[in-house]
């Protein structure tokens, strides 16, 4: 599992569309990147992402990405749902064959309810391209430890 | 538009199984067929499962089939053809199904038809199985990881197949529309 001051692997993720692809090694800098188990889905839509989007702090926190796996034309919907103006400045992006999150060791399996695997539920800082900290959730669908109150104050 | 032309020259460059190992037999559905008798496919939630096989078993349906829910060409041309056509209420139960999870598949259906007018259902194939056992995937990996539905349109009566439209290149929007199918 990926832990603090490993580096962000580079594995491309898409975004809009399935020929756009995003480099997090590249983007990161520093910020945030929050992963979901499935975009749409209620936690994530009702409680864990929006905890960022309207978080006071935000705009501070550097280049912060939500990351799914998802396709692109998901995310792309779903990312309207959420920060219809895109007021926040978060980008969603899709890791469709999970090669990112594998790369980090933060699948799980997922195939008997969604189909495929998919990535625990986790929020990382990143500060100069390295892992400053990462939270988690043990259960990997829960919200205890890597909401925006955690991890923004 | 940049995603169309990747989805074209991924479709045309063959059908590769992405799965090796299949329990029953795939046979591409025909005219006379009945449906697999699968528990598989869900609607809304992960939980609630859909046996079409006894949905579709008295009086007419209709099966859409779709690469990608939220996709421009499933979204903008193909299901609101459908949504928007004179006859739809003529053509009986009317299934949308795509090899997506039942969250999006729900979500997508709540962006096209908000308040449920039309009467067509949403489902989701999250696993693929019940498209591959209708021999109507094709392999997306390169762009969605996975198999994804090619895109189609089965008409059934009684629980038999009357009409099979399958587009020939997988994702183009040409013999499975509303006026193709429903005139």
């Amino acid at each position: 599992m990926v832990k603090v001051g490993d580096s962000i692997p580079s594995v491309p993720l898409v975004e809009k569309e399935p020929g756009n692809h995003v480099d997090l090694s590249k983007e990161l800098g520093s910020g945030i990147i929050i992963g979901v188990p499935a975009a749409f889905s209620p936690t994530c839509s009702d409680s864990h992402v929006p905890s960022f989007v309207a978080h006071p702090k935000i705009k501070d926190a550097g280049k912060v990405f939500v990351v799914s796996v998802n396709d692109a034309f998901v995310m792309n919907a779903w990312g309207k749902t959420l920060d219809a103006d895109k007021a926040s400045g978060i980008r969603f992006l899709g890791d469709p064959s999970g090669a990112f999150t594998r790369a980090l060791d933060l699948e799980f399996d997922a195939a008997p309810l969604l189909g495929t695997n998919r990535s625990k539920r986790y929020a990382m800082v990143v500060e100069n391209g390295k892992v400053k900290s990462i939270n988690v959730e043990p259960d990997n669908i829960g919200t205890a430890v890597s909401t925006a109150d955690k991890i923004l104050g | 538009m940049a995603s169309t032309t990747a989805l074209r020259r991924l479709t045309l460059g063959g059908f590769r199984p992405a799965r090796g190992f299949h329990s029953s037999a795939r046979a591409l559905i025909k005219v006379g067929d009945k449906l697999p008798n699968l528990d598989v496919l869900v609607e809304n939630s992960p939980g609630n499962k859909v046996n079409l096989s006894e949905e579709v078993k008295t009086g007419k349906s209709l099966l859409i089939g779709v690469p990608a829910a939220f996709s421009p060409g499933c979204s903008n041309s193909h299901i609101p053809g459908y949504i928007n056509h004179k006859s739809l209420k003529d053509a009986g139960k009317v299934f949308v199904i795509a090899v997506n999870d039942p969250f999006v598949t729900k979500a997508w259906g709540v962006s096209l038809d908000p308040e449920g007018k039309s009467g067509i259902r949403f489902l989701g194939d999250p696993s693929g199985k019940f498209t591959e056992a209708l021999d109507l995937a094709f392999d997306g990996t390169a762009i969605f990881g996975g198999p994804r539905s090619k895109r189609y349109a089965l008409v059934l009566e009684d629980g038999k197949v009357t009409a099979a439209h399958v587009e020939p290149d997988n994702t183009g929007v040409n013999v499975s529309t509303g006026e193709k199918v429903l005139g």
